[in-house]
């Protein structure tokens, strides 16, 4: 479990984390919803220790994260919200490896740990190819992939699906479906519609906690959504106006208009 | 395999940073060259070590500048005879043991030779700085590539003047991009373990030869 106590954060004596309070359990997938600037990126990498709070607390299975970083990095495996941030190997198998490599594993364990995670983001054949002749979207899969490769606990992902395309988006919400119940997996957003899939939400906005709730209650909210420069997905409009309740995605929001029009 | 090279690296890299004269250099090209021959890095790398030099010459270029016998008068100052004499000891010296770094983590894999360093316990301060010349190297060709584009793009109609006083500019503006996008990559070592994790009981020598070699290069540096 995962619990921030009055988070407060600030770059250069600007504040931009202000009294964060929040309990994240085992095994949910748990989105946080805000526009640009919100602090969204700045609260995820206080989850593993990577930036510290001037006042406040984080608590991870137990363990408060700045006094043992350490042992919360094994646990927590964050995937930066740009993939230039996280690749810095030449080579795309040596920044896979990277992470499994400082866990202690090697030769063919090394290779089947880095092959099969490079597999679960549809990047298998890209073992040799140089990390910076990659677009955009495969280096995001890439650096997915470095994360998958520590079969962490906690799986964070900042902003996983902007510049993915069709294919890239399935595989992720694939990969949320198949790990779902199995892992605790956080997602970070600033569209909505990407969030439908979680079980709850929490809506950021100038670095406080707007609002927790289920995707009805944050999602399914037009006028809060608005208020907070969040645009409100279109299916999810549909089905709350209806008094539905909002789809995980399309193809379940296909079967429930059929049931309701047959 | 790969510890044999570090040794190498750094008794190489500690011989050149003490030579004194430009002509002792030259003694160390047919190595770096034996070293080229041996690994038989990729093309592209050397595209990568002419960047290397442009970037280390970037560096030094103060140094022309020093007091003495005038060769040159630039509208940044006078250029001496003293000053080329050591702006290309100080290249010569920074490219040929850098170059030699890139060269060989470049064949064996980068991450292995940091994480190789880090359980023959070198200093940490070393493998770190090594990491980010490094990484730096490439963020800044990347980050100036990037740059000049947007650049290029959008300067229409200005003179060769104006154009080059605004990639000047570019230029500082990169230095301070190249050194926050490294700081974030520090970040995703460290959210990988990069120095964090017990590492796994491979009982390593200690190497008290090679840590009094790299102790003493840190001390010329
Ligand atoms: N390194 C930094 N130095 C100073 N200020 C920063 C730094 N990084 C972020 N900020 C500021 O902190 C605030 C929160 O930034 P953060 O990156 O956490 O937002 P975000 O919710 O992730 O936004 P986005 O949706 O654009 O990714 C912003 O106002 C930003 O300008
Ligand atoms: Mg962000």
């Amino acid at each position: 479990m995962i619990e921030l106590v009055n988070v407060h954060f600030s770059y250069n004596n600007r504040e931009v984390l202000r009294g964060i309070s929040l309990k994240i359990n085992d095994g949910e997938v748990f989105g946080i919803l805000g526009p640009n600037g919100a602090g969204k990126s700045t609260l995820i990498m206080h989850l593993n220790g990577i930036l510290k709070p001037k006042m406040g607390k984080v608590i991870v299975n137990g363990i408060e994260v700045n006094k043992n970083p350490k042992e919360v990095r094994k646990i927590v495996g964050i995937v930066f919200q740009d993939p230039n941030d996280q690749l810095f190997s030449p080579k795309v198998f040596d920044d896979v490896a990277f992470g499994p490599y400082n866990l202690g594993l090697r030769g063919r364990e090394l290779e089947e740990r880095v092959e099969k995670a490079l597999r679960l983001v549809g990047m298998e054949g890209y073992k040799n190819r140089e990390t910076k002749e990659l677009s955009f979207g495969e280096k995001k899969r890439v650096a997915i992939a470095t994360v998958l490769a520590m079969e962490p606990e906690i799986l964070v992902f900042d902003e996983p699906f902007a510049n993915l395309d069709f294919r890239g988006k399935k595989m992720l919400r694939e990969l949320i479906e198949k790990f779902r119940g199995e892992k605790t997996i956080i997602l970070s957003s600033h569209e909505a519609e990407y969030l439908t899939l979680c079980d709850r939400i929490a809506l950021l906005d100038g670095g406080k906690v707007i609002k927790v709730g289920s995707p009805e209650e944050i999602l399914g909210n037009a006028d809060l959504l608005r208020e907070h420069n969040l645009d409100v997905p279109p299916l999810v409009d549909l089905f709350s106006s209806l008094g539905l309740e909002i789809p995980k995605s399309i193809e379940e929001a296909k079967r429930k208009l059929k049931k309701v029009l047959i | 395999m790969s510890d044999l090279y570090l040794i190498f690296i750094f008794i190489y890299a500690l011989l050149i940073v003490t030579r004194t004269s430009l002509v002792e250099l030259f003694y160390f090209l047919p190595v770096l060259m034996a070293l080229i021959l041996l690994l038989k890095p990729k093309r592209a790398l050397f595209k990568h070590l002419g960047f290397l030099l442009g970037f280390e010459g970037l560096l030094f270029i103060l140094a022309l500048f020093t007091p003495g016998k005038p060769v040159v008068t630039t509208p940044l100052g006078v250029i001496t005879y003293e000053g080329i004499q050591r702006f290309s000891l100080l290249l010569g010296k920074a490219f040929l043991s850098s170059s030699a770094v890139v060269v060989v983590s470049n064949s064996l894999g980068f991450p292995y030779i940091l994480a190789e360093m880090e359980t023959l316990r070198f200093p940490r301060i070393l493998v770190l700085t090594l990491a980010f010349t490094y990484r730096y190297l490439e963020l800044f060709e990347e980050e100036t590539l990037r740059m000049k584009r947007a650049l290029d793009s959008r300067a229409f109609n200005i003179g060769k003047i104006e154009y080059y006083k605004k990639l000047g500019m570019l230029i500082g503006e990169i230095f301070a991009r190249a050194y926050m996008r490294s700081v974030r990559i520090h970040w995703a070592m460290l959210s990988r373990g990069f120095g964090e994790f017990p590492k796994v009981v491979e009982e390593k020598r200690g190497e008290p030869i090679v840590l009094t070699l790299i102790a003493l290069g840190v001390a010329l540096l």
